[in-house]
């Protein structure tokens, strides 16, 4: 009996260790071919940009593939640049303001769109366009509101207060780098309002009318409740903002076409007049591995804070 | 269940392997030959250039033509980038300050080698040596010229200024009455057309003398004294605030600019605006001319045709033949409004319209544009550095200095 029941334990052993086996190649066999796309469209070109910053690629040696090593000599020469500092400098100005007018905005949207309004739908509507829009067509719209001499936003100004209050918007690098940030400021507010609106209709309501049982105020609500409440949602979006900000290259390089002088460029546009403008291939490559790096940092870092805040 | 299984399994490879080779082309071998070619042409080139397609392609069934067009700067980086991949057009056609960069990158091939020898009797020798390097031919020119000329609105301008200082004294009582806004229409976000301004200081030295590669030589007085010229002209409203090449057309089309500076290519977009306009040589700065630069657009044979032999060989010859034939140059002609570069092309259009009499006698006064990838960084450098002296970023003082710093950087950045 017992020599029976020890046989049928093994055999049961033996069968889900085959099982699982075969389960488990099968998985494998399904995400090869994920695997393989990852690999072709993710690993090979981060691979090869590391490998690139650290040897001299112009365009003279560019069909050769002779491409000798240089060791950090690309590295050394970004960190000894002035420039390097002074775009990294607008780069962190471009994503912080970029990123806090997203969020302020955006969620102000969201808590007021949350509430009972007449015409809602049609507000959500109108809300959501920039985000519907092609990038191009917005920056090239903003462009156009912008011109010097025949954009709106000058012929108001002109009207109002004379040709001396026309502003050069897009040949000040200074006035460039404004016009960039209302234009990416206004197609950047629908996402933050969206997820955020989502966030805020998955909050239970129990939570306020308990609250407001227990007296609390509007801002006791929004401090206590809501805030809290729409973190896992807003940790991962701003992640994604800041993310997607500090790699925004369209809105720069529309607003000031090709002529984008240094005091408006951010690390990633001026990587890619580097690389496309100045055909300095590996040199453009060290600049994207420390855009690269730096963002890596940051989403790890504030990943990590959240979670120390979440256990706390 | 398990043949249905391993079914789903193998369709699921079956897409994947077609979705990922749906990305490649492979063209099907009907006998039909597939010429493809990449330019930066305005509109009005850009359908004639398609009227000599059809032509062609009805005196040659066999033989496809595809054209794209891109602006200057997608043009450049795009060819780069696919002639680097072994792919993009069989043919380029570009001004001459870009075929000095393709040449570096050994992305076009010496025309001599494809059209042999004889086929350049016919065309102006000044024009074919402004795409010669390293004594190769690596263009074909088309058109002569590129200059900047004056245009004037003969509504607003009866007799035009010789000098800038004609000028300046024409143009101020208009703007005083407020009928004009600025004196002269022109870009201020290209060197380029800064240019002619600059070699009334200069000269038009741009480089140290007998320098292969060529080294800048930007820091010096006379582009200190330009510098002040150019920043009064701006500040003084002479030529507007700021401004691309759609501001200053408009500036002079609705006469809020009686003067404009542009090119022969711009012909066809004052006529196009119902203006009633003229053309003249530049005016002098201080008793010194102001020179354009002068370049020629040459169409270039990529890296990509080099293996070309048989039949597609012999197609290349026939259509770069066509297309730079007197017929069609004279067709082009009448579009981009510069000189053809086949002699007879040239002196029959001279004798039809006085336009180009007094292009000829711009081009006696102008400074050719080397074709080597250093003067497309200076002209980079040169830009970058006049948008700092116009939005008063840097003094009069620092500007060659700024011009010269700039240009060994950015040709330094070149050579890696």
């Amino acid at each position: 009996m017992r020599l029976e029941r020890d046989y049928y334990r093994n055999l049961q052993i033996k069968t889900s260790k085959g099982r699982f086996h075969k389960e488990k190649s099968k998985i494998l066999w399904f995400l090869l071919p994920t695997f393989l796309v990852m690999t072709l469209v993710v690993a090979y070109p981060l691979i090869f940009e590391f490998v690139l910053s650290f040897k001299r690629v112009v365009l003279q040696n560019l069909r050769s593939w002779d491409w000798p090593n240089v060791g950090f000599d690309n590295y050394k020469r970004i960190f000894r640049e002035p420039i390097f500092y002074k775009v990294l400098g607008n780069t962190v100005l471009w994503t912080v303001i970029n990123v806090s007018c997203h969020v302020f905005f955006g969620m102000g949207l969201a808590l007021l769109l949350n509430r009972k309004l007449p015409f809602k739908a049609l507000i959500r509507l109108i809300l959501i366009l920039p985000w519907a829009m092609p990038e191009y067509i917005v920056a090239l719209t903003w462009k156009g509101l912008f011109n010097e001499e025949f954009g709106t936003i000058n012929v108001v100004l002109k009207t109002l207060f004379g040709s001396d209050a026309m502003i050069p918007w897009l040949s000040d690098p200074k006035y460039v780098f404004i016009a960039s940030i209302i234009t990416n400021v206004w197609l950047g507010i629908p996402f933050i309002m969206m997820v955020c609106l989502g966030g805020l209709q998955s909050i239970d309501k129990e939570y306020y009318e308990a609250a407001e049982v227990d007296g609390a105020s509007n801002w006791q609500k929004l401090k206590n409740i809501t805030l809290p409440l729409l973190k896992p949602v807003m940790t991962p979006a701003i992640i994604l903002g800041t993310v997607w900000t500090f790699n925004k290259v369209n809105i720069i390089y529309i607003m000031a076409g090709n002529n984008v002088s240094d005091d408006a460029h951010i690390l990633v546009t001026y990587a890619m007049k580097k690389a496309f403008n100045n055909y300095n291939y590996s040199y453009s490559a060290a600049f994207a591995v420390i855009i690269f790096l730096i963002l890596a940092l940051f989403s790890s870092t504030f990943i990590k804070a959240q979670k120390m805040n979440q256990v706390r | 269940m398990k043949s249905v299984r391993k079914v789903l399994v193998f369709l699921s490879i079956v897409i994947f392997q077609l979705t990922l080779f749906s990305a490649c082309d492979f063209s099907k071998d009907d006998g039909t030959i597939e010429i493809v070619i990449w330019e930066d042409e305005s509109e009005a080139v850009r359908a004639v250039h398609d009227e000599i397609i059809e032509e062609f392609i009805s005196a040659n069934p066999d033989i496809k033509v595809k054209r794209t067009h891109y602006e200057l700067q997608d043009l450049k980086s795009n060819f780069i980038n696919a002639a680097m991949a072994g792919h993009g057009p069989d043919l380029v056609i570009g001004p001459n300050d870009v075929v000095g960069l393709f040449q570096s990158g050994d992305l076009i091939i010496p025309t001599e080698d494809l059209m042999g020898e004889e086929f350049f009797s016919r065309f102006n020798k000044t024009a074919l040596k402004a795409v010669q390097i390293n004594g190769k031919q690596y263009g074909i020119p088309d058109r002569n010229g590129n200059e900047l000329l004056l245009f004037y609105n003969k509504k607003i301008i009866d007799k035009p200024a010789s000098s800038m200082e004609e000028l300046i004294i024409q143009t101020e009582e208009l703007k005083e009455e407020g009928k004009i806004d600025y004196s002269i229409a022109c870009r201020t976000d290209e060197s380029f057309f800064f240019f002619p301004f600059q070699t009334a200081f200069t000269g038009g030295k741009i480089f140290k003398e007998h320098t292969i590669p060529l080294e800048p030589d930007l820091d010096t007085p006379e582009m200190t004294e330009y510098a002040r010229y150019i920043k009064k002209l701006h500040d003084d409203k002479v030529i507007p605030r700021s401004g691309d090449y759609n501001v200053a057309k408009t500036l002079f089309e609705e006469g809020k600019a009686p003067y404009y500076i542009n090119g022969p290519w711009a012909f066809v977009e004052c006529d196009d605006a119902n203006m009633d306009w003229d053309i003249t040589v530049l005016p002098t700065i201080r008793n010194k001319p102001m020179k354009p630069s002068s370049a020629v657009k040459a169409v270039m044979v990529s890296i990509v045709a080099e293996k070309a032999s048989g039949p597609k060989k012999e197609a290349l010859i026939k259509y770069i033949d066509f297309l730079t034939s007197k017929e069609s140059q004279l067709k082009l002609s009448k579009v981009h409004g510069q000189l053809p570069t086949d002699k007879e092309a040239a002196e029959e259009v001279m004798i039809l319209d006085p336009k180009y009499a007094i292009q000829e006698e711009q081009l006696e006064k102008s400074v050719p544009t080397p074709p080597y990838q250093e003067m497309t960084k200076t002209w980079d450098a040169m830009r970058d550095a006049q948008m700092e002296l116009l939005t008063g970023k840097i003094k009069a003082e620092d500007y060659g200095s700024k011009c010269q710093e700039k240009a060994v950087q950015y040709i330094e950045d070149l050579q890696g």
